[in-house]
């Protein structure tokens, strides 16, 4: 790996999916060229780098693509492991802890998208109740990683969890001005909420958060027309 | 004492079966607990609190929930006759097929299951259009997903070699047709004649007649 490394990462300003691969890799210091992806008219590179979901991100690594955040994170982490930090531990019992967490966060995510389906009341009633048990949920699954009261942020440390959280909860408040309903609660997730709010200050971060009023009308946007994303 | 492997698991799952064969593949010694899942062990609610489900690997008293999970566990722990390529690059391939088995084949199997008198055809067709995906992209002209050998994502797809045949013969739609997709049907004989795998199959009558049961209740339960 050296001068002849060439990572380009095809994207969309506003996918969470996107922004995890982003930190990722700023994160670990790996300089990249990004591409920026209209999904209503997809380029024919994204459809013939990633034929089967036609979806980003893709990591293309000197010609070869990459798709699937996760498996994007992982080949990432086993590529460059010598750059910066380990986004994963060492040892395999903490490796099975964080990908398991790291299923389940995506798993909230996938729950806070229904929100977005401008579906009948009573389905985001529903919505929002399993949303509110995750977050429970991860809450305290969460709470043993951390015996302190709050998670140490440190930008020397950022993992894949915090990857996660920041990707699928960094936007809270873009969403709650569209929701009109907390999607962060402070006082009924103490943990996740100051972890999230140390997150979003950190200039690694700050570099990847799309603009507030954009992401406002995006999600408007989303909201009204039922586009799955 | 230190280092025992128990596996809790329940008979007609797919996602124990994946482990277990890691287990054997490797020549890891382990106890197998059977659970009842509709009276769950203490053990197992306190392994696995958040989805209370099966399989756990339980590794020197450490618990492992998620199939995914402990496989990739697994392949860490005792690395020896590999799961996974080496390289970083054929990881991310191999990656990519399980987590698309994952995502799209557990939609397209719970569709074809519960799929309602008119649905049945459209999910027999969205299972064929997934299965010619698999087929043609991950497979090709390979014996195995793995190659030569068998590997995690042959592992993963492993529903299709004996999960799927009950299925198709409850809802009375042939999927896995050797004419319409007869590299994947090379593939599910090939599979089922592996040595171990061979040795740890379920079986297929009593597979049956447990989806028949499970599809009998869930259908005559009021909405």
């Amino acid at each position: 790996m050296g001068e002849e490394d060439r990572v380009i990462l095809h994207g969309m300003w506003a996918s969470t999916y996107v922004k995890r691969v982003e930190l990722a890799l700023k994160i670990k210091g790996i300089p990249f060229e990004y591409v920026e992806e209209d999904l209503s008219n997809k380029s024919a590179l994204l459809l013939k780098y990633n034929p089967v979901q036609k979806k980003v991100p893709v990591l293309v690594h000197n010609g070869k693509p990459i798709c699937e955040s996760l498996v994007i994170l992982e080949y990432i982490d086993e590529t460059w492991p010598s750059h910066g930090l380990q986004l994963l531990p060492k040892d395999p019992y903490e490796r099975a802890r964080v990908r398991f967490w790291a299923a389940y966060i995506q798993q909230l995510l996938e729950s806070m998208a229904k929100l977005f389906n401008p579906d009948h009341k009573e389905a985001q009633e529903k919505a929002l109740e399993e949303m509110y048990e995750k977050q429970r949920i991860l809450e305290e699954g969460m709470r043993e990683f951390f015996p302190e009261e709050s998670p140490n942020v440190h930008p020397e440390k950022l993992g894949i969890l915090d990857i996660m959280i920041v990707s699928t909860l960094g936007a809270f408040r873009a969403q709650e001005e569209v929701l009109g309903v907390k999607t962060l609660d402070p006082e009924k997730n103490p943990l996740l909420f100051s972890w999230v709010e140390a997150l979003i200050q950190l200039p690694v971060v700050k570099e990847i958060i799309p603009p507030f009023e954009k992401l406002v009308s995006l999600l408007q946007f989303i909201k009204q027309n039922g586009i799955r994303f | 004492m230190d280092n025992e492997v128990k596996l809790h698991g329940f008979w007609p799952s797919p996602f124990v079966y994946r482990v277990i064969w890691a287990l054997k593949l490797k020549g890891i010694e382990y106890d197998y607990i059977e659970e009842d899942l509709a009276n769950k062990s203490e053990l197992l609610l306190r392994y696995n609190p958040v989805y209370k489900k099966v399989p756990v690997l339980v590794h020197a008293g450490k618990p492992i929930s998620e199939s995914l999970v402990i496989l990739e566990y697994i392949e860490e722990v005792w690395p020896h006759n590999p799961l996974l390529p080496k390289d970083p690059y054929e990881r991310s391939v191999a990656r990519f097929w399980i987590n698309f088995a994952t995502d799209k084949g557990r939609s397209a199997v719970r569709s074809l299951f519960w799929g309602g008198e008119d649905g049945e055809k459209e999910a027999a067709e969205q299972m064929f259009n997934f299965l010619k995906i698999i087929e043609e992209q991950a497979l090709g002209d390979k014996k195995f997903f793995g190659g030569n050998s068998i590997n995690m994502v042959d592992l993963i797809f492993a529903w299709f070699a004996c999960w799927i045949q009950p299925m198709e013969q409850l809802v009375g739609i042939k999927v896995l047709e050797p004419s319409r997709l007869p590299r994947l049907h090379a593939w599910v004989k090939n599979f089922k004649e592996e040595p171990i795998i061979k040795e740890n199959l379920p079986d297929p009558e009593r597979l049956l007649e447990y989806y028949t049961r499970m599809r009998s209740n869930r259908m005559s339960k009021p909405n």
